[in-house]
């Protein structure tokens, strides 16, 4: 990892446990997933999609949604590109997330649910290559998995751009 | 041909299963309607066939494909579609750029933005550019 991307991983879990904040929690998949509300720029029913053709598996389509063109992705497919890309099918809803210029839709299989973040609750996630979490919260025995908008979206352009 | 005429030329609305392309007229250089395989064109040159039902592996496909040929750097190419319509250019709604994270993948085979035609979305193509690249998928499978 580069030192500027340590640093700024560092940072981000500094503020990330010291101060209480505001998350979206959502499924997809088997597994429970929650990003910080800043990011998520709207929730809503999952419209209807449009193929990418020659897309990798974790991208379910894209979708007009208010006079803009969204890319829609199963993040559980994007995180195990082992896994058979079955988000869709169970979607239950949509969160159009913005980071910048970039946006995307990921779809959950419930509801997303609003919580609060208390300073120190979340504990740091264990280190991998394909980590973008910031952090893991736990919840009645589930672990929910804290996403890092930006590595989510450097993940998506490694893979989109062809690399691993 | 003038900017002017160019603009009345209707576009060309691309079936490709249950892909709707829209190609520039100006980047087609004729559409056969149905399409016969190794039929040579009019100079008696045979063309490089790209079926593009296959090679954007849609879900479903025509049983009575058309196909349009195109003029590329690598000699003319016959793109084998399940339909081709004109489209007026009155009948197009609103152009978007591909999404970001879409563009790198959108160049590599020729899809230049999207469109909304009668309630669907349709991607804008570069014909030429994503019959080469889907030779060179092809190729590299």
């Amino acid at each position: 990892m580069e030192a500027a991307d340590a640093a700024r991983e560092a940072e981000t879990r500094t503020q990330a446990a010291a101060e209480a904040y505001q998350i979206i929690r959502f499924r997809c998949g088997d597994a429970e997933f929650a990003i910080s509300i800043d990011v998520v720029e709207r929730t809503e029913r999952v419209p209807m999609l449009t193929n990418v053709p020659l897309s990798p598996a974790f991208v379910c389509g894209i979708a007009n949604l208010r006079g803009s063109v969204v890319c829609v992705i199963d993040l559980q497919a994007l995180l195990d590109p082992g896994s058979e890309a079955r988000g869709l099918a169970k979607a239950k809803s949509l969160l159009v997330l913005r980071l910048g210029e970039q946006r995307v839709g990921i779809v959950s299989a419930v509801l997303p649910d609003f919580r609060r973040v208390e300073a120190g609750e979340a504990i740091l996630p264990p280190r991998g290559e394909r980590d973008i979490f910031v952090g893991v919260l736990e919840r009645a025995g589930d672990l929910i998995g804290l996403i890092d908008p930006n590595k989510l979206f450097e993940l998506l352009e490694r893979r989109l751009d062809g690399g691993s | 041909m003038t900017a002017a005429a160019r603009a009345e030329l209707p576009l060309c609305l691309v079936h490709v299963g249950e892909l709707l392309l829209l190609f520039d007229p100006a980047e087609v250089r004729s559409i056969e309607g149905r399409h016969i395989p190794g039929r040579l064109l009019a100079d008696q040159v045979a063309p490089l066939e790209v079926d593009l039902r296959d090679g954007l592996q849609v879900n479903t496909r025509s049983d009575r494909p058309e196909s349009l040929i195109v003029s590329s750097p690598r000699g003319p190419l016959r793109l084998v579609v399940c339909e081709v319509e004109q489209l007026l250019q009155s009948e197009l709604r609103a152009v978007h750029p591909l999404p970001t994270i879409l563009r790198h993948h959108g160049r590599q085979i020729g899809l230049r933005g999207v469109v909304t035609v009668r309630g669907e979305l349709a991607y804008l193509s570069a014909p030429v550019e994503l019959g080469l690249a889907l030779i060179s998928l092809q190729g590299a499978a």
